[in-house]
């Protein structure tokens, strides 16, 4: 790495913490009450599944619901597509249900079967 | 795990910022992510933090990329047109980097050069955007900044070797 790229590099994290220093107070004080928010969740018990918030009961049902009626008017590739943005739009949803959107689309596109195996 | 987050957090809300652009996002994936952590991990290692938040604060953050994708899209769909930076005309990243020269005073300077360094960040691809501040500002190594990616190392390599020359071309002659 040449002398000058150190220089270039030394001086862009200079530049990020410079940037970091100079955070807002009222920007400070949120990440604060987020900080004390996700720091209390330790001492809440987990709750069961019947007790979700209705929004996300709400959420649910309807990724549901559009499902199965787009399902019924659409080639299997449109639907999940559609079923991909509604979950994304949805805040619900877990990132790890993200992941796993391609591996449900590769079972709706029909996974290999046993037959095709020989 | 006060102490952790307290570290962190100012670095992580920059980082969303630079990927988002926008302050209440940002502070939606900080908060989001240390939630995650606090709530998934907080019985692991303490030494396993740093990279475990890099994980699930570079995972919203490319949650929230596909997340505004698909809105466009939608937008598009309903007849909206997209979100765009730059509707006020012109080039932003050209306009923030002129105004980077050294100014009347110290400080001045020194915010038109973050200013710079922000946006010339922002024009970047995701991936090397990540990859530069992972390796660069947070000091991650080649494998743990592809375990936060979620990509190989081979690739962190390229990606970070695309932003350093990128942002060399853009920066390099413009800073004081």
């Amino acid at each position: 790495m040449s002398e000058r790229q150190d220089d270039f590099l030394r001086q862009t994290r200079e530049t990020l913490d410079a940037a970091e220093r100079g955070i807002d107070g009222a920007t400070r004080t949120r990440l604060a009450a987020a900080r004390r928010e996700a720091l209390a969740a330790l001492d809440r018990p987990h709750r069961p599944f019947w007790l979700l918030p209705a929004s996300g009961l709400a959420a649910a049902a309807t990724v549901a619901a559009l499902t199965v009626s787009l399902w019924q008017v659409q080639p299997v590739d449109d639907t999940l597509a559609a079923l991909e943005d509604i979950v994304l739009l949805s805040d619900e949803a877990e990132p790890e249900f993200y992941a796993e959107l391609e591996f449900y689309a590769w079972l709706a596109e029909g996974a290999p079967q046993e037959d095709d195996n020989g | 795990m006060d102490r952790f987050l307290a570290a962190v957090e100012g670095r992580a809300y920059r980082m969303a910022w630079i990927a988002t652009g926008n302050r209440e996002d940002a502070l939606d994936i900080v908060q989001d992510a240390m939630l995650r952590l606090v709530k998934g991990y907080a019985g692991r290692p303490e030494v396993e933090w740093p990279p475990l938040f890099q994980r699930i604060v570079q995972s919203a953050i490319r949650d929230w990329y596909r997340r505004n994708r698909v809105r466009n899209r939608w937008r598009q769909w309903l007849g909206f047109s997209p979100a765009t930076d730059d509707e006020a005309g012109g080039d932003p990243l050209q306009t923030t980097i002129a105004s980077a020269a050294p100014g009347p005073d110290g400080e001045l300077a020194s915010q038109h050069a973050i200013d710079a360094l922000e946006a010339a960040l922002r024009a970047l691809p995701l991936r090397q955007q990540q990859a530069f501040l992972l390796r660069q500002w947070e000091g991650l190594s080649v494998a743990d900044t592809a375990a936060a990616m979620g990509v190989s190392a081979g690739s962190v390599k390229t990606h970070y070797s695309r932003a350093v020359q990128a942002l060399r071309d853009k920066l390099e002659d413009h800073w004081p």
